[in-house]
């Protein structure tokens, strides 16, 4: 089903990958900015290049771990430009989400672990998010990362460690509770 | 997972695009879609392009390109501003000086510290190879008007340019000069007003050596990547009004402390939104 035979990929294929994937990258991409407008540009730049990619997936699982690193790199861009993008054109209006979609994400933002969250590096946030929100295996998420299984697993104890402690000076986690550390989801140390 | 974050990521999980960003997003594919194919027919009404061309879809990208169009400006600005006819050109050269290096302070060494707009506005990005590519605007516009026929060419090292015509005053059908990715690249004549751009490209590992948070070291990645154009050659080969066919070649390096005045830059533009007129290179002529 993956492949690409024409210069532009196909609307059938972008169309399933939309269908398949829009979710994934829309809340990684959101978990990497922070807010709603952002991860709406983010995401349409990452299904733009993929229509424009010529990778040749081997199946779904290999499209999703691409859509995800383009994902984290299209956030990266954005933020490195933040600097420069003070001269402001806005051309299109954000479009709004429902009301049923912003109780959701106000639900999101609203919870004192999205607060911890952005105390945290890109980097342990996404790998917190892939693990646990996408359920992606480790392998996966090196994948998706472009970093070596050992260097995420690194990362993951890493991020849990900082999210604990972030959430106990906001007095989030009391009498030891823990984020992970004892979880042992995925066989994770 | 503790049941605080396990409530969060069942809260995330329930997180989805509208059904209104959906049809956003397959509108906008739609539109690259048609933006592509009518770039490759080359229709009538649609300028067409000698290079790649890379269409802005997004209101991010629209705002990169303004700013981006705002540097190009400032470019034709000082383009115009120095340099009048005559033998030979700015700093007693003779040939076709750039006008940075017209503008550029004399330093000790015989060399020139290049006005501050030269090489301040950087992007970067991962490759999913892995590897950083790193775009410098760099002023490459002659300080005279009266050449034609203009000759870049990047002498040894790995930096590639890339060149984007203005498109003010650009009409249907017209033949547009953008260039990327390339050692070298004639303009028809030193009136062609657009940006130009320094890429180079930087191998994960080396990053990786510097920083695990290349976003928050953002003036080491930059400094890192400017070393890499330390030595790079600009040969510049034009014809001026009289007939004659000249050449000079520029040697680039950047300063030393880049690092540490490029954090300045950026801190201060973040602040107030201008720059602190801080050079980060300099330039002389080899031959």
């Amino acid at each position: 089903m993956f492949t690409r035979n024409e210069e532009l990929r196909s609307e059938d294929f972008m169309e399933a990958a939309v269908a398949a994937h829009h979710g994934a990258v829309f809340r990684l991409a959101l978990n990497q900015t922070g807010n709603r407008a952002d991860a709406q540009d983010v995401t349409q730049e990452v299904f733009i290049k993929l229509m424009k990619s010529f990778t040749a997936f081997r199946d779904a699982d290999h499209l999703r771990a691409w859509l995800l690193r383009v994902t984290i790199n299209q956030c990266r861009d954005l933020a490195r430009q933040a600097w420069k993008r003070r001269v402001d054109v806005s051309a299109e209006p954000v479009v709004r989400p429902d009301a049923a979609q912003d109780e959701v994400l106000d639900a999101v933002v609203e919870h004192p672990v999205w607060s911890a969250l952005r105390t945290l590096k890109e980097t342990d946030r996404a790998v917190l998010h892939l693990r646990y929100v996408e359920e992606l295996t480790i392998p996966e998420i090196a994948d998706a990362l472009s970093c070596k299984q050992v260097t995420v697993r690194t990362r993951l104890r890493r991020a849990r460690l900082k999210l604990r402690r972030a959430m106990e000076d906001a007095g989030g986690v009391r009498g030891g509770a823990s984020v992970g550390v004892t979880d042992g989801i995925g066989g994770l140390q | 997972m503790s049941n605080s974050y396990a409530s969060y990521v069942r809260r995330m999980r329930n997180v989805e695009p509208t059904k209104d960003e959906r049809r956003a997003l397959m509108m906008a594919l739609s539109n690259e879609r048609r933006a592509v194919e009518a770039g490759r027919s080359g229709r009538a009404g649609q300028p067409s392009r000698a290079g790649l061309v890379r269409a802005a879809v997004t209101r991010r990208a629209v705002a990169a390109v303004a700013a981006v169009a705002v540097v190009a400006l400032v470019a034709g600005v000082v383009g115009t501003m120095v340099g009048a006819p005559g033998a030979s050109g700015p700093a007693g050269a003779v040939g076709p000086v750039l006008a940075a290096y017209a503008d550029g302070t004399q330093l000790g060494d015989g060399a020139m510290l290049l006005p501050a707009n030269f090489g301040s506005s950087v992007s970067w990005s991962q490759g999913d190879d892995g590897s950083y590519h790193f775009d410098f605007n760099v002023d490459l516009s002659l300080a005279e008007r009266r050449y034609r026929d203009i000759t870049y060419t990047v002498d040894g090292g790995d930096a590639t340019l890339k060149f984007l015509q203005s498109r003010e005053g650009v009409s249907a059908g017209d033949t547009l000069a953008d260039y990327e990715g390339v050692t070298t690249f004639t303009l028809s004549d030193a009136t062609i007003a657009g940006t130009y751009v320094l890429s180079v490209d930087v191998p994960q590992d080396e990053i990786d050596a510097i920083t695990d948070d290349p976003l928050a070291d953002s003036a080491e990645v930059c400094a890192l990547a400017a070393r890499k154009l330390a030595g790079t050659r600009i040969r510049i080969t034009a014809t001026d009004s009289s007939g004659a066919k000249t050449s000079l070649c520029f040697e680039l390096n950047p300063v030393d402390d880049f690092a540490e005045r490029y954090a300045r830059i950026e801190k201060h533009f973040q602040e107030d939104g201008e720059t602190d007129g801080a050079s980060l290179f300099t330039m002389r002529i080899v031959e």
